[in-house]
């Protein structure tokens, strides 16, 4: 895939240099643009769980995207400024209104980095087949869904959505970088409930895929329903001061990357809560017991979120573990924050790798006298400042003695991440999950253990027990 | 008696003859087969400007705009969009669209759908508000353009103005926390207060067959906070339909964003419980948003994942008398405010006209807010509630602005009514469950009140991080023991700046907010 019209890149390109060499005082610029062709499905089931498609939609979006970059006189600050640029419009006029912008934004100055000496590793970050066959793609994708939901039994499907996109990017700046790469993605939700109907839960899972052999729509259909039957018989969770906790791979991808988020060295900067080489990431000692926390990031995994060859300032990827045994190795430090902390520029960027532990699943259940497991979570709120989070629950399962004994559903579960980090345990089967990104949810790629079991600092508010 | 100059933002004229190509669109799309097909064309452009101010400054100055061409045939909404606006590209995204829907159905089940004409808007009944705007004797040809006033030129508004108002707030909020923390005890430092102001001006134009319209939206937010060195926030939110005098931050607010996050920094646990609670207005409206307002949303009737369709059916009550609950995207004064709230508009994404709708009366659930598909599917009187995250996003049925409708006492009466429970003001989200009936709304905190007196002592949840409240929607709807009242002329409550993921995604403006509501019992953790 290119962009739908290269030459609107090097028109400008050619507006940019003109518009600098015409303005002294402009130092640098950065530009961005980005080609997407996007097939969005929507959803309903009519009898028997067949499925009917009722909003169609295709969608192309080209956008440029440019940051100007201009010192002051004295050489101590630096104004930037960001902006959309409308290549049918006039680029004089809009690269005058940034630079304008750019001289009131002054931050502390920095150089921009250069274009690396190597070059850029080749970095599969895309599906080949989504990239060259996107509607037919989309299509095959489609009728799976179709042909696979009547078969399912005992529940109703109730929608579903089907969005297919490949995008092409390219960040060129004044430094010389001329970076690319395509990337491709794909959502899948699906909503079920029991049957028969009337009832009074629901189940609604949602998936985010980067290529189409992930892509196991009918496993994970199948698992939809298979956990659909589970919600007959619900109950709240009794109050707990101090509960023991099962969670899966969407729980721990969330908190692990909000802890990793305070080894950024702009964390630092902001002088806000952060981790430094050298500390520890838990509140206290470990428990007897637990697991040690190990946290990598790698940019080369193939065909996941955050694959990429090269970092937002256009400097080549580097993957490196950043906690072992919970201790922190290394920040995450870009050539910006290298400048404004006397520091060296590493460029780890990438999908968040978490070592697995030694147990199963089933193993880990049966390690202590009662276990919460949480299927889903209402909404799971990590606050990546207090390192705390909080969230009803949408449906789990009460463990005592290693055996389910309840359904769960309702309550409230809010836990600390430091203090957890003191007591649990990974499992030892390891799962890759991606998460393209959005308002609610950066872009992660995330590759460790299905399950963790925390058994220090999470409470549960729900029904009081005689 | 002085007067102020009120400006009313046109539709520019190079978006004029924008409106004339997708009129033409829209008639291609519908050529030869108008009894079986229904289109119309939509233009977004939303021009923002945006500043961020904490230890590092950004601006940033865009233009998103992109056109949605829609072609309806046998109950499937076919779109196209782009943000290829020349011309030429325009009517061949047009032609190919309308190929895709010929091959797909070469001979439709159904009848087109029939769009209301102006006469029929008219005789149903408009807000003031919209109908001044409605030029005489409207045809389908007619332009109709909408704009709220506002007190300052939209088209003057520039970074310079935001870049002014969030280093001046930064500076007090950051001067009034260095005086505040030594007197602290055991109270973290605050490391910054973060700071962002938005100013977007949204055009939208609208084509079917029957009318030709457009709108101009500016809205003004400002939002950030304060946090401490052990992650301790408090975020403030202002703004709404209208310019840059909606968000001027006052004492309270620098109060909010440097004194709070470091009171919450040394502030108790709370107990995990059930406990009486007064909320403010804008936690008011979360509850309001997330109990029956994604309850009532078409599309979740419609795919049978809402238990309210069943409950309407049966005439089943689901709350006391207090409790009522509005969706209204025509509002434009409010309590303490003379603009509307990020959720207002004229029509919607679809073309559809404002106006209120009560979606729970005193316990008994109305009709769902729809979209033009769910209204379809279910037989439903249509409402302005087809809304998408932007052009580049499909269309669901989704709330305007959310609100509980005002009560008769004073906060000093509600507070007197609680002799032991907590006060709840900083909203921090919260999560519907349109099947299962239950909801959860945050609160940053929750303040003390003992012996009908507030007692100033804040409580944080039992994890050290927000407090949530969580119940059925049926027990939280039926524990609701009074509400205050307001003097606003039309009864509008306050409504705060909101927005709204469906699920989990399709972020859209959504407002929210009420009265103080006093509730009986919350379960609180």
């Amino acid at each position: 895939m290119t962009l739908s019209d290269p030459s609107t890149i090097e028109s400008l390109i050619q507006a940019l240099s003109v518009f600098s060499a015409n303005h002294a005082d402009i130092h640098g610029w950065k530009l961005r643009a980005k080609t997407t062709e996007g097939r969005q499905s929507l959803m309903m089931s009519t009898a028997m769980n067949q499925i009917r498609v009722y909003q169609d939609r295709r969608v192309t979006d080209n956008s440029y995207e440019v940051e100007l970059f201009i010192p002051t006189a004295d050489g101590q600050q630096m104004g930037t400024a960001k902006g959309s640029l409308d290549p049918d419009s006039d680029l004089t006029a809009q690269l005058t209104t940034l630079s304008n912008n750019a001289k009131l934004a002054l931050n502390p100055y920095f150089e921009l980095p250069e274009k690396p000496t190597a070059d850029y590793p080749e970095i599969p970050s895309a599906d080949p087949n989504l990239l060259e066959q996107l509607d037919a793609s989309h299509e095959e994708l489609l009728q799976r869904i179709q042909q696979h939901c009547p078969g399912l039994t005992s529940v109703i499907v109730n929608s579903a959505e089907l969005y297919c996109n490949r995008h092409h990017e390219v960040l060129i700046t004044s430094k010389g970088v001329r970076a690319s790469k395509n990337t491709t993605d794909i959502y899948f939700e699906v909503a079920m409930e029991k049957d028969p109907a009337p009832n009074d839960q629901e189940v609604l899972k949602y998936w985010h895929f980067i290529s189409l052999p992930e892509a196991d729509i009918e496993h994970k259909l199948d698992a939809v329903a298979q956990e659909t039957l589970l919600t007959l018989t619900a109950t709240l969770p009794p109050t707990r001061g101090n509960a023991a906790l099962l969670i899966d791979s969407y729980a721990i991808s969330k908190m692990m990357a909000a802890v990793a988020s305070q080894l950024n060295a702009q964390a630092e900067y902001f002088q806000g809560p952060h981790f430094k080489t050298g500390q520890r990431v838990t509140a206290g000692d470990s428990l007897a017991g637990s697991d040690q926390l190990t946290i990598g990031l790698d940019p080369k995994l193939p065909q996941m979120a955050k694959s990429t060859a090269y970092t937002d300032e256009g400097q080549i990827a580097q993957p490196a573990t950043l906690i072992e045994n919970n201790v922190v190795l290394r920040q995450t430090i870009d050539s910006r924050m290298a400048q404004y902390l006397s520091k060296e520029a590493n460029h780890i960027v990438g999908n968040l790798v978490v070592s697995v532990g030694s147990e199963s699943r089933e193993s880990l259940i049966s390690d202590r006298e009662e276990i919460f497991e949480i299927l889903d979570f209402s909404s799971l709120l990590v606050n990546p400042s207090s390192l705390t989070w909080s969230s009803e629950i949408k449906l789990g399962l009460w463990h005592r003695v290693g055996q389910p004994s309840l359904v769960l559903k309702g309550g409230i579960i809010s836990g600390n991440i430091k203090e957890s980090l003191q007591a649990f345990k990974f499992s030892n089967q390891q799962v890759k999950r991606n998460t393209t990104g959005g308002y609610f949810e950066p872009a992660n790629g995330f590759v460790g253990p299905q399950h963790m079991l925390i058994w220090h600092g999470v409470s549960i508010a729900g029904q009081q027990e005689n | 008696m002085s007067t102020t100059t009120l400006f009313h933002p046109e539709l520019p004229v190079r978006l004029q003859q924008l409106q004339k190509v997708l009129k033409q669109c829209q008639q291609s799309m519908e050529s030869g087969r108008s009894s079986e097909l229904y289109a119309f064309a939509w233009y977004e452009e939303k021009l923002s400007y945006v500043v961020e101010a904490g230890r590092t400054v950004n601006t940033s100055e865009s233009k998103d705009k992109g056109i949605v061409l829609r072609i309806l045939c046998d109950g499937v909404q076919y779109e196209s969009a782009s943000n290829n606006l020349k011309e030429e590209a325009i009517q061949e995204l047009a032609a190919e669209l309308r190929r895709t829907v010929d091959a797909k159905h070469p001979q439709a089940q159904q009848k087109s759908y029939l769009p209301t004409t102006w006469h029929q808007e008219l005789a149903e009944g408009l807000p003031t508000e919209l109908e001044q705007q409605i030029p005489p004797h409207a045809t389908q040809d007619t332009p109709a353009h909408f704009a709220p006033s506002c007190t300052m030129d939209p088209e003057k508004i520039t970074i310079a103005d935001l870049l002014q108002r969030v280093h001046a707030y930064r500076d007090q909020a950051l001067a009034l926390a260095n005086q505040v923390n030594p007197q602290l005890n055991g109270a973290s430092c605050l490391a910054d207060v973060q700071l962002m102001a938005r100013f977007r001006m949204t055009y939208n134009i609208f084509v079917d067959r029957e009318k030709t319209m457009s709108q101009a939206l500016p809205i003004s937010v400002i939002g950030g906070g304060g946090v401490t060195t052990t992650g301790q926030s408090l975020r403030v939110t202002k703004g709404g339909l209208g310019t840059l005098e909606l968000i001027d931050m006052d004492e309270a607010d620098f109060n909010d964003m440097a004194v709070v996050p470091q009171e919450l920094s040394c502030a108790e646990k709370i107990k995990p419980g059930r406990y009486k609670v007064i909320t403010g207005p804008a936690i008011s409206g979360v509850i309001a948003h997330e109990a029956f307002g994604h309850t009532q949303e078409g599309d979740t009737w419609m795919k049978g994942r809402s238990i309210a369709r069943d409950l309407h059916a049966n005439k089943t009550r689901v709350g006391n008398e207090h409790a009522t609950i509005m969706n209204n995207p025509a509002i434009f004064s409010m309590e303490g405010q003379q603009a509307g709230c990020n959720g207002s508009y004229f029509f919607d994404n679809e073309g559809q006209l404002a106006r209120p709708q009560t979606i729970l009366a005193q316990g008994y659930l109305s009709t769902p807010m729809t979209d033009l598909t769910s209204a379809l599917e279910l037989n439903a009187p249509r409402t302005a509630n087809g809304k998408r995250e932007s052009w580049r996003r499909p269309l669901m049925t989704r709330q305007t602005n959310t609100y509980f409708t005002p009560g008769d006492k004073t906060l000093e009466e509600l507070i007197t009514l609680v002799d032991e429970g907590f006060m709840a003001v900083a909203p921090r989200g919260g999560m519907e469950d349109p099947k299962g009936g239950s909801l959860t709304a945050g609160a940053a905190y929750f303040e003390e009140i003992k012996k009908g007196q507030l007692t100033g002592r804040k409580f944080i949840g039992p994890a050290g991080g927000h407090i949530e409240l969580t119940d059925s929607v049926f027990d939280v709807l039926d524990r609701i023991e009074a509400k205050t009242g307001v003097t606003h002329a039309d009864k509008t409550p306050a409504v705060k700046l909101g927005g709204c993921g469906k699920y989990h995604k399709e972020l859209v403006d959504a407002g929210v907010g009420g009265p103080y509501i006093l509730w009986s019992s919350i379960n609180c953790g």
